[in-house]
Protein backbone atom coordinates (compact mmCIF):
# COMPACT_ATOMS: atom_id res chain seq x y z
CA UNK A 1 0.00 0.00 0.00
CA UNK A 2 1.25 3.44 -0.86
CA UNK A 3 -0.43 6.79 -0.30
CA UNK A 4 -1.18 8.86 -3.37
CA UNK A 5 -2.60 12.36 -3.69
CA UNK A 6 -5.56 12.46 -6.04
CA UNK A 7 -8.59 14.51 -6.91
CA UNK A 8 -7.53 18.11 -7.57
CA UNK A 9 -9.15 17.99 -10.99
CA UNK A 10 -11.56 15.78 -12.85
CA UNK A 11 -14.28 15.57 -15.44
CA UNK A 12 -18.01 15.77 -14.70
CA UNK A 13 -19.22 12.23 -15.37
CA UNK A 14 -22.92 12.59 -14.53
CA UNK A 15 -25.12 14.98 -12.60
CA UNK A 16 -28.70 15.67 -11.59
CA UNK A 17 -30.71 18.28 -9.75
CA UNK A 18 -32.34 16.78 -6.66
CA UNK A 19 -35.69 18.43 -6.02
CA UNK A 20 -36.21 16.57 -2.76
CA UNK A 21 -33.39 17.20 -0.32
CA UNK A 22 -31.76 14.49 1.77
CA UNK A 23 -31.65 15.14 5.55
CA UNK A 24 -29.34 18.09 6.32
CA UNK A 25 -29.55 19.59 2.82
CA UNK A 26 -31.95 21.96 1.10
CA UNK A 27 -33.40 21.54 -2.39
CA UNK A 28 -32.74 22.10 -5.16
CA UNK A 29 -29.17 20.84 -5.13
CA UNK A 30 -26.74 19.42 -7.63
CA UNK A 31 -25.44 15.89 -7.08
CA UNK A 32 -22.75 14.48 -9.33
CA UNK A 33 -20.20 11.83 -10.10
CA UNK A 34 -16.80 13.16 -11.06
CA UNK A 35 -14.17 11.13 -12.87
CA UNK A 36 -10.90 12.16 -11.29
CA UNK A 37 -7.93 12.85 -13.56
CA UNK A 38 -6.23 9.87 -11.89
CA UNK A 39 -9.04 7.49 -12.91
CA UNK A 40 -11.55 6.70 -10.13
CA UNK A 41 -15.09 8.07 -10.21
CA UNK A 42 -16.40 9.58 -6.99
CA UNK A 43 -19.75 10.84 -5.80
CA UNK A 44 -19.47 14.59 -5.22
CA UNK A 45 -21.48 17.64 -4.37
CA UNK A 46 -21.05 20.81 -6.40
CA UNK A 47 -19.51 23.91 -4.80
CA UNK A 48 -21.83 26.64 -3.58
CA UNK A 49 -20.42 29.19 -6.07
CA UNK A 50 -22.26 27.29 -8.79
CA UNK A 51 -25.96 28.34 -9.16
CA UNK A 52 -28.34 25.35 -9.11
CA UNK A 53 -30.05 25.81 -12.47
CA UNK A 54 -30.52 23.61 -15.50
CA UNK A 55 -27.84 24.19 -18.15
CA UNK A 56 -25.13 25.33 -15.69
CA UNK A 57 -23.41 21.94 -15.71
CA UNK A 58 -22.73 19.71 -18.67
CA UNK A 59 -21.39 16.17 -18.46
CA UNK A 60 -17.79 16.05 -19.64
CA UNK A 61 -16.85 19.51 -18.26
CA UNK A 62 -13.49 19.93 -16.56
CA UNK A 63 -13.92 20.37 -12.80
CA UNK A 64 -11.67 21.48 -9.96
CA UNK A 65 -11.66 20.69 -6.26
CA UNK A 66 -13.04 23.04 -3.60
CA UNK A 67 -13.26 22.33 0.15
CA UNK A 68 -16.49 23.48 1.79
CA UNK A 69 -18.91 22.64 4.60
CA UNK A 70 -21.15 19.72 3.57
CA UNK A 71 -24.17 22.06 3.60
CA UNK A 72 -25.17 25.32 5.35
CA UNK A 73 -27.00 23.19 7.93
CA UNK A 74 -23.91 21.05 8.50
CA UNK A 75 -21.22 23.72 8.56
CA UNK A 76 -19.12 21.86 11.16
CA UNK A 77 -18.19 19.11 8.67
CA UNK A 78 -16.06 19.86 5.62
CA UNK A 79 -15.97 17.81 2.46
CA UNK A 80 -14.60 17.80 -1.06
CA UNK A 81 -16.76 19.34 -3.77
CA UNK A 82 -16.17 20.24 -7.39
CA UNK A 83 -16.90 23.33 -9.49
CA UNK A 84 -16.50 23.90 -13.22
CA UNK A 85 -13.05 25.16 -14.21
CA UNK A 86 -12.86 28.62 -15.66
CA UNK A 87 -11.75 28.75 -19.29
CA UNK A 88 -8.42 30.32 -18.38
CA UNK A 89 -7.63 27.62 -15.80
CA UNK A 90 -5.19 25.03 -16.99
CA UNK A 91 -6.12 21.39 -16.84
CA UNK A 92 -3.49 19.30 -15.19
CA UNK B 1 -26.59 -31.19 -1.56
CA UNK B 2 -30.24 -32.19 -1.41
CA UNK B 3 -32.94 -30.80 -3.66
CA UNK B 4 -35.13 -28.30 -1.80
CA UNK B 5 -38.76 -27.33 -2.38
CA UNK B 6 -40.95 -24.46 -1.25
CA UNK B 7 -44.13 -26.00 0.19
CA UNK B 8 -45.82 -22.98 1.75
CA UNK B 9 -45.91 -19.21 1.31
CA UNK B 10 -47.77 -16.35 2.97
CA UNK B 11 -47.78 -12.57 2.85
CA UNK B 12 -49.20 -9.62 4.75
CA UNK B 13 -50.65 -6.96 2.42
CA UNK B 14 -48.21 -4.11 1.69
CA UNK B 15 -49.15 -0.56 2.56
CA UNK B 16 -49.37 1.83 5.47
CA UNK B 17 -50.07 0.12 8.79
CA UNK B 18 -48.96 2.77 11.24
CA UNK B 19 -50.43 1.03 14.30
CA UNK B 20 -48.88 -2.41 13.67
CA UNK B 21 -45.50 -3.35 15.16
CA UNK B 22 -43.14 -5.70 13.29
CA UNK B 23 -44.55 -8.87 14.85
CA UNK B 24 -48.13 -8.05 13.88
CA UNK B 25 -47.02 -7.64 10.30
CA UNK B 26 -45.07 -10.90 10.44
CA UNK B 27 -47.65 -13.21 12.06
CA UNK B 28 -50.22 -13.38 9.25
CA UNK B 29 -47.41 -14.06 6.75
CA UNK B 30 -45.87 -16.80 8.94
CA UNK B 31 -49.15 -18.47 9.87
CA UNK B 32 -50.43 -18.34 6.27
CA UNK B 33 -47.19 -19.94 5.07
CA UNK B 34 -47.43 -22.72 7.69
CA UNK B 35 -51.12 -23.32 6.92
CA UNK B 36 -50.34 -23.28 3.20
CA UNK B 37 -47.73 -26.00 3.78
CA UNK B 38 -50.11 -27.88 6.05
CA UNK B 39 -47.67 -27.96 8.98
CA UNK B 40 -47.77 -26.66 12.53
CA UNK B 41 -45.34 -24.10 14.04
CA UNK B 42 -43.60 -26.88 16.00
CA UNK B 43 -42.63 -28.65 12.75
CA UNK B 44 -40.24 -25.80 11.89
CA UNK B 45 -36.65 -26.73 12.78
CA UNK B 46 -34.85 -23.46 12.01
CA UNK B 47 -35.88 -19.94 11.02
CA UNK B 48 -34.14 -17.10 9.19
CA UNK B 49 -35.71 -13.68 9.77
CA UNK B 50 -34.85 -10.83 7.42
CA UNK B 51 -35.33 -7.19 8.36
CA UNK B 52 -33.41 -4.09 7.36
CA UNK B 53 -34.54 -0.91 9.11
CA UNK B 54 -35.96 -2.10 12.44
CA UNK B 55 -32.80 -1.30 14.37
CA UNK B 56 -32.71 2.35 13.37
CA UNK B 57 -36.46 2.93 13.20
CA UNK B 58 -37.62 1.12 16.34
CA UNK B 59 -34.39 0.88 18.34
CA UNK B 60 -34.79 -2.92 18.61
CA UNK B 61 -31.35 -4.31 17.86
CA UNK B 62 -29.73 -7.73 17.86
CA UNK B 63 -32.65 -10.12 18.37
CA UNK B 64 -35.44 -8.87 16.12
CA UNK B 65 -36.07 -12.37 14.73
CA UNK B 66 -36.52 -13.89 18.19
CA UNK B 67 -38.73 -10.97 19.28
CA UNK B 68 -40.89 -11.31 16.18
CA UNK B 69 -41.21 -15.10 16.48
CA UNK B 70 -41.65 -15.46 20.25
CA UNK B 71 -45.47 -15.52 20.19
CA UNK B 72 -45.82 -17.16 16.79
CA UNK B 73 -45.37 -20.71 18.04
CA UNK B 74 -42.08 -20.94 16.16
CA UNK B 75 -39.79 -20.89 19.21
CA UNK B 76 -37.10 -22.90 20.93
CA UNK B 77 -35.29 -23.47 17.64
CA UNK B 78 -32.26 -21.76 16.09
CA UNK B 79 -33.32 -18.29 14.90
CA UNK B 80 -30.92 -16.44 12.62
CA UNK B 81 -31.26 -12.69 12.19
CA UNK B 82 -30.57 -11.53 8.64
CA UNK B 83 -29.73 -7.95 7.74
CA UNK B 84 -28.79 -7.36 4.12
CA UNK B 85 -30.47 -4.09 3.14
CA UNK B 86 -33.22 -4.50 0.52
CA UNK B 87 -31.94 -8.04 -0.18
CA UNK B 88 -32.57 -9.20 3.42
CA UNK B 89 -35.51 -11.47 2.56
CA UNK B 90 -33.79 -13.20 -0.36
CA UNK B 91 -30.79 -13.71 1.92
CA UNK B 92 -33.08 -15.26 4.55
CA UNK B 93 -34.47 -17.64 1.93
CA UNK B 94 -30.93 -18.57 0.93
CA UNK B 95 -30.17 -19.45 4.56
CA UNK B 96 -33.26 -21.64 4.87
CA UNK B 97 -32.50 -23.30 1.53
CA UNK B 98 -28.92 -24.04 2.57
CA UNK B 99 -30.02 -25.58 5.89
CA UNK B 100 -32.24 -28.06 4.09
CA UNK B 101 -29.91 -28.59 1.11
CA UNK B 102 -27.05 -29.45 3.48
CA UNK B 103 -29.16 -31.90 5.44
CA UNK B 104 -28.87 -29.90 8.67
CA UNK B 105 -32.66 -29.45 8.80
CA UNK B 106 -35.67 -31.01 7.10
CA UNK B 107 -38.07 -28.07 7.47
CA UNK B 108 -36.94 -24.43 7.56
CA UNK B 109 -38.78 -21.12 7.62
CA UNK B 110 -37.70 -17.88 5.91
CA UNK B 111 -39.36 -14.63 6.97
CA UNK B 112 -38.97 -11.07 5.69
CA UNK B 113 -40.65 -8.24 7.59
CA UNK B 114 -40.38 -4.47 7.42
CA UNK B 115 -42.12 -1.55 9.05
CA UNK B 116 -41.20 1.71 7.32
CA UNK B 117 -44.15 3.91 8.34
CA UNK B 118 -43.24 5.41 11.70
CA UNK B 119 -45.05 8.74 11.34
CA UNK B 120 -41.93 10.61 10.17
CA UNK B 121 -40.95 9.96 6.56
CA UNK B 122 -37.70 11.97 6.88
CA UNK B 123 -36.56 9.51 9.55
CA UNK B 124 -37.49 6.56 7.34
CA UNK B 125 -35.60 8.01 4.38
CA UNK B 126 -32.62 8.68 6.66
CA UNK B 127 -32.67 5.04 7.83
CA UNK B 128 -32.83 3.86 4.21
CA UNK B 129 -29.89 6.07 3.28
CA UNK B 130 -27.89 4.35 6.02
CA UNK B 131 -28.03 1.21 3.84
CA UNK B 132 -25.45 2.99 1.66
CA UNK B 133 -21.73 3.16 2.29
CA UNK B 134 -21.77 5.72 5.12
CA UNK B 135 -19.56 8.36 3.45
CA UNK B 136 -22.00 8.47 0.55
CA UNK B 137 -25.05 8.71 2.79
CA UNK B 138 -23.52 11.58 4.76
CA UNK B 139 -22.94 13.51 1.54
CA UNK B 140 -26.60 13.05 0.65
CA UNK B 141 -26.42 10.31 -1.98
CA UNK B 142 -29.91 8.81 -1.87
CA UNK B 143 -31.11 5.73 -3.71
CA UNK B 144 -33.08 7.99 -6.02
CA UNK B 145 -29.96 9.94 -6.96
CA UNK B 146 -28.04 6.73 -7.42
CA UNK B 147 -30.59 5.45 -9.92
CA UNK B 148 -30.37 8.74 -11.80
CA UNK B 149 -26.61 9.27 -12.04
CA UNK B 150 -24.56 6.40 -10.56
CA UNK B 151 -22.00 5.40 -13.22
CA UNK B 152 -23.35 1.84 -13.19
CA UNK B 153 -26.87 3.02 -13.99
CA UNK B 154 -26.72 6.61 -15.26
CA UNK B 155 -30.20 6.86 -16.74
CA UNK B 156 -29.42 10.24 -18.26
CA UNK B 157 -26.48 8.80 -20.19
CA UNK B 158 -28.61 5.84 -21.27
CA UNK B 159 -31.29 8.22 -22.56
CA UNK B 160 -28.65 9.92 -24.69
CA UNK B 161 -26.94 6.73 -25.83
CA UNK B 162 -30.05 4.69 -26.64
CA UNK B 163 -32.36 7.53 -27.63
CA UNK B 164 -34.71 6.79 -24.71
CA UNK B 165 -37.04 9.59 -23.67
CA UNK B 166 -38.80 10.18 -20.37
CA UNK B 167 -41.86 8.28 -21.65
CA UNK B 168 -39.66 5.20 -22.06
CA UNK B 169 -38.58 5.53 -18.42
CA UNK B 170 -42.26 5.62 -17.41
CA UNK B 171 -43.24 2.45 -19.30
CA UNK B 172 -42.35 -0.09 -16.58
CA UNK B 173 -44.34 1.93 -14.02
CA UNK B 174 -47.39 1.92 -16.30
CA UNK B 175 -47.13 -1.80 -17.06
CA UNK B 176 -46.61 -2.72 -13.42
CA UNK B 177 -49.40 -0.44 -12.15
CA UNK B 178 -51.82 -2.46 -14.27
CA UNK B 179 -50.51 -5.71 -12.75
CA UNK B 180 -50.72 -4.19 -9.28
CA UNK B 181 -54.31 -3.12 -9.89
CA UNK B 182 -55.18 -6.84 -10.09
CA UNK B 183 -53.33 -7.73 -6.87
CA UNK B 184 -55.38 -7.47 -3.65
CA UNK B 185 -52.14 -7.45 -1.61
CA UNK B 186 -50.66 -4.47 -3.49
CA UNK B 187 -50.03 -1.07 -1.94
CA UNK B 188 -51.01 0.98 -5.02
CA UNK B 189 -53.91 -0.39 -7.02
CA UNK B 190 -54.68 2.38 -9.49
CA UNK B 191 -53.56 1.78 -13.08
CA UNK B 192 -51.41 4.71 -14.25
CA UNK B 193 -51.05 6.33 -17.67
CA UNK B 194 -47.74 7.37 -19.20
CA UNK B 195 -48.82 11.02 -18.96
CA UNK B 196 -49.54 10.73 -15.24
CA UNK B 197 -46.15 9.16 -14.55
CA UNK B 198 -44.23 11.66 -16.67
CA UNK B 199 -46.09 14.67 -15.29
CA UNK B 200 -45.83 13.71 -11.62
CA UNK B 201 -43.41 15.74 -9.47
CA UNK B 202 -39.69 15.44 -10.29
CA UNK B 203 -37.74 13.92 -7.39
CA UNK B 204 -34.25 13.76 -8.93
CA UNK B 205 -34.27 14.45 -12.64
CA UNK B 206 -35.17 12.45 -14.72
CA UNK B 207 -37.04 10.41 -12.06
CA UNK B 208 -40.57 11.46 -11.18
CA UNK B 209 -42.57 10.53 -8.09
CA UNK B 210 -44.57 7.78 -9.81
CA UNK B 211 -41.36 6.12 -11.03
CA UNK B 212 -40.24 5.59 -7.41
CA UNK B 213 -41.25 2.87 -4.99
CA UNK B 214 -42.80 4.31 -1.84
CA UNK B 215 -42.55 3.84 1.91
CA UNK B 216 -44.22 0.57 2.74
CA UNK B 217 -44.97 -1.88 5.56
CA UNK B 218 -45.27 -5.61 4.90
CA UNK B 219 -44.12 -9.15 5.48
CA UNK B 220 -43.75 -12.46 3.68
CA UNK B 221 -42.71 -15.98 4.59
CA UNK B 222 -41.84 -19.27 2.93
CA UNK B 223 -41.54 -22.83 4.27
CA UNK B 224 -38.93 -25.04 2.62
CA UNK B 225 -38.23 -28.75 2.98
CA UNK B 226 -36.32 -31.46 1.16
CA UNK B 227 -37.99 -32.47 -2.07
CA UNK B 228 -38.32 -36.12 -1.03
CA UNK B 229 -40.11 -35.12 2.17
CA UNK B 230 -42.33 -32.58 0.40
CA UNK B 231 -44.89 -35.14 -0.79
CA UNK B 232 -45.21 -36.61 2.73
CA UNK B 233 -45.47 -33.26 4.49
CA UNK B 234 -47.64 -31.23 2.15
CA UNK B 235 -50.38 -31.81 -0.39
CA UNK B 236 -49.31 -28.68 -2.30
CA UNK B 237 -47.39 -28.85 -5.57
CA UNK B 238 -43.73 -28.58 -4.49
CA UNK B 239 -41.86 -25.72 -6.12
CA UNK B 240 -38.19 -26.65 -6.45
CA UNK B 241 -35.46 -24.10 -5.70
CA UNK B 242 -33.24 -24.75 -8.73
CA UNK B 243 -30.68 -22.14 -7.69
CA UNK B 244 -30.28 -19.46 -5.06
CA UNK B 245 -27.31 -17.17 -5.66
CA UNK B 246 -26.05 -14.26 -3.58
CA UNK B 247 -23.23 -11.95 -4.67
CA UNK B 248 -21.72 -8.76 -3.31
CA UNK B 249 -21.09 -5.70 -5.49
CA UNK B 250 -17.55 -5.44 -6.84
CA UNK B 251 -15.58 -2.23 -7.11
CA UNK B 252 -15.02 -1.32 -10.73
CA UNK B 253 -12.77 1.37 -12.13
CA UNK B 254 -14.02 3.19 -15.23
CA UNK B 255 -13.66 1.31 -18.51
CA UNK B 256 -13.58 -2.04 -16.74
CA UNK B 257 -15.63 -4.05 -19.18
CA UNK B 258 -16.28 -7.02 -16.88
CA UNK B 259 -19.97 -7.71 -16.18
CA UNK B 260 -21.55 -6.23 -13.04
CA UNK B 261 -22.76 -8.33 -10.13
CA UNK B 262 -26.45 -8.28 -11.14
CA UNK B 263 -25.36 -10.03 -14.33
CA UNK B 264 -22.92 -12.47 -12.73
CA UNK B 265 -25.46 -13.41 -10.04
CA UNK B 266 -28.14 -14.03 -12.68
CA UNK B 267 -25.89 -16.06 -14.94
CA UNK B 268 -24.58 -18.14 -12.04
CA UNK B 269 -28.22 -18.86 -11.19
CA UNK B 270 -28.98 -19.84 -14.81
CA UNK B 271 -25.98 -22.14 -14.87
CA UNK B 272 -26.86 -23.87 -11.59
CA UNK B 273 -30.44 -24.32 -12.76
CA UNK B 274 -29.29 -25.59 -16.16
CA UNK B 275 -31.44 -23.18 -18.16
CA UNK B 276 -30.98 -19.88 -19.99
CA UNK B 277 -32.85 -16.57 -19.91
CA UNK B 278 -35.06 -17.56 -22.85
CA UNK B 279 -36.46 -20.48 -20.82
CA UNK B 280 -37.62 -18.38 -17.86
CA UNK B 281 -41.43 -18.15 -17.95
CA UNK B 282 -41.92 -15.39 -15.38
CA UNK B 283 -39.78 -12.89 -13.47
CA UNK B 284 -40.11 -10.73 -10.38
CA UNK B 285 -37.30 -8.17 -10.36
CA UNK B 286 -36.06 -5.29 -8.25
CA UNK B 287 -37.61 -2.16 -9.81
CA UNK B 288 -37.02 0.14 -6.81
CA UNK B 289 -37.16 2.91 -9.42
CA UNK B 290 -39.26 1.96 -12.44
CA UNK B 291 -36.60 2.57 -15.13
CA UNK B 292 -34.27 0.13 -13.33
CA UNK B 293 -36.48 -2.56 -14.85
CA UNK B 294 -35.26 -1.55 -18.32
CA UNK B 295 -31.65 -1.89 -17.21
CA UNK B 296 -32.29 -5.20 -15.45
CA UNK B 297 -33.77 -6.68 -18.66
CA UNK B 298 -30.28 -6.25 -20.10
CA UNK B 299 -28.48 -7.58 -17.04
CA UNK B 300 -30.69 -10.67 -16.79
CA UNK B 301 -30.04 -11.41 -20.46
CA UNK B 302 -33.56 -10.72 -21.72
CA UNK B 303 -32.51 -8.19 -24.34
CA UNK B 304 -29.57 -6.34 -25.88
CA UNK B 305 -28.50 -2.97 -24.44
CA UNK B 306 -31.07 -0.26 -25.11
CA UNK B 307 -33.92 -2.58 -26.12
CA UNK B 308 -35.79 -2.47 -22.79
CA UNK B 309 -38.60 -0.12 -23.81
CA UNK B 310 -39.22 -2.27 -26.91
CA UNK B 311 -39.79 -5.34 -24.71
CA UNK B 312 -42.70 -3.50 -23.12
CA UNK B 313 -43.94 -1.97 -26.40
CA UNK B 314 -43.96 -5.45 -27.98
CA UNK B 315 -45.78 -6.95 -24.99
CA UNK B 316 -42.97 -9.41 -24.19
CA UNK B 317 -42.92 -8.52 -20.48
CA UNK B 318 -46.61 -7.69 -20.01
CA UNK B 319 -48.86 -10.01 -18.02
CA UNK B 320 -49.48 -12.51 -20.79
CA UNK B 321 -46.33 -11.91 -22.83
CA UNK B 322 -43.53 -14.41 -23.42
CA UNK B 323 -41.61 -13.26 -20.30
CA UNK B 324 -44.04 -11.54 -17.90
CA UNK B 325 -42.08 -9.29 -15.52
CA UNK B 326 -43.39 -8.16 -12.14
CA UNK B 327 -46.88 -9.70 -12.36
CA UNK B 328 -47.38 -8.70 -8.70
CA UNK B 329 -47.00 -5.03 -9.61
CA UNK B 330 -43.32 -4.96 -8.65
CA UNK B 331 -41.75 -2.70 -6.08
CA UNK B 332 -43.50 0.46 -7.33
CA UNK B 333 -47.08 -0.90 -7.22
CA UNK B 334 -47.09 -4.03 -5.05
CA UNK B 335 -44.85 -2.12 -2.64
CA UNK B 336 -41.30 -2.29 -1.30
CA UNK B 337 -41.19 -3.01 2.46
CA UNK B 338 -37.48 -3.38 1.98
CA UNK B 339 -36.60 -6.35 4.20
CA UNK B 340 -39.68 -8.28 3.01
CA UNK B 341 -39.44 -7.66 -0.73
CA UNK B 342 -37.36 -10.71 -1.70
CA UNK B 343 -39.90 -13.08 -0.16
CA UNK B 344 -42.88 -11.12 -1.52
CA UNK B 345 -41.35 -11.85 -4.94
CA UNK B 346 -41.11 -15.57 -4.06
CA UNK B 347 -44.75 -15.64 -2.87
CA UNK B 348 -45.94 -14.18 -6.17
CA UNK B 349 -43.92 -16.67 -8.23
CA UNK B 350 -45.16 -19.65 -6.20
CA UNK B 351 -48.79 -18.52 -6.55
CA UNK B 352 -48.34 -18.06 -10.30
CA UNK B 353 -46.67 -21.48 -10.70
CA UNK B 354 -49.48 -23.17 -8.78
CA UNK B 355 -52.20 -21.27 -10.64
CA UNK B 356 -53.37 -19.44 -7.49
CA UNK B 357 -52.74 -15.85 -8.56
CA UNK B 358 -56.38 -14.86 -9.04
CA UNK B 359 -57.18 -12.03 -11.46
CA UNK B 360 -53.50 -11.61 -12.42
CA UNK B 361 -52.91 -15.33 -13.08
CA UNK B 362 -50.83 -15.85 -16.18
CA UNK B 363 -52.80 -17.99 -18.63
CA UNK B 364 -49.89 -20.24 -19.58
CA UNK B 365 -49.06 -21.41 -16.04
CA UNK B 366 -45.31 -20.88 -15.55
CA UNK B 367 -42.98 -23.86 -15.18
CA UNK B 368 -39.85 -21.78 -14.46
CA UNK B 369 -39.51 -18.52 -12.57
CA UNK B 370 -36.84 -16.06 -11.44
CA UNK B 371 -36.71 -13.67 -8.50
CA UNK B 372 -34.09 -10.91 -8.62
CA UNK B 373 -33.61 -8.87 -5.44
CA UNK B 374 -30.84 -6.41 -4.59
CA UNK B 375 -29.90 -4.04 -1.81
CA UNK B 376 -27.60 -1.43 -0.37
CA UNK B 377 -25.40 1.02 -2.19
CA UNK B 378 -21.66 1.09 -2.79
CA UNK B 379 -19.52 3.67 -4.51
CA UNK B 380 -18.08 1.28 -7.06
CA UNK B 381 -21.26 -0.68 -7.74
CA UNK B 382 -24.87 0.42 -7.71
CA UNK B 383 -25.86 -2.17 -5.09
CA UNK B 384 -24.06 -3.98 -2.29
CA UNK B 385 -25.97 -7.29 -2.45
CA UNK B 386 -27.46 -9.14 -5.41
CA UNK B 387 -29.67 -12.20 -5.03
CA UNK B 388 -31.12 -14.34 -7.81
CA UNK B 389 -33.37 -17.34 -7.21
CA UNK B 390 -34.71 -19.69 -9.89
CA UNK B 391 -37.77 -21.84 -9.19
CA UNK B 392 -39.07 -24.81 -11.18
CA UNK B 393 -42.09 -27.10 -10.98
Amino acid sequence: MEEAEIGRTGRLYSHAIAHVAPQGFSAPLFQAFVELSEGPRVFALVGSECPVEPGVLEDGMQMRLVIEPVSPARNDTFTYKYVPMQRNERTS
Amino acid sequence: MREVAIIGVGAHPTGRFLEKPLKELAYPAIWDALADAGISPTDVQIAYVGNSLGGLLTGQEGVRGQVVLQHSGVTGIPVINVENACASAATALRGAWLEVASGAADVALAVGVEKMNVGDSARTIGALAADSELDLAQMGLSFTTSYAIHPKINLKARMKEYGWNVRDLAKPAVKNSYNGSLNPLAQHRRPLSIEEVVQSRIIVDPLTLLMCSSISDGAAAAVVCSIERAAHISSKLPIRIASCVLRSGEYRLPNDGRPDSATTAAFAAYEQAGIGPEEIDIIELHDAMAPAELMLYERLGLCAPGEGPKLIDDGITTLNGRHPVNPSGGLCSRGHPVGATGLLQICELVWQMRGEAGARQIERRPKTAMAQNQGGLLLGQDSAAYATTILMR
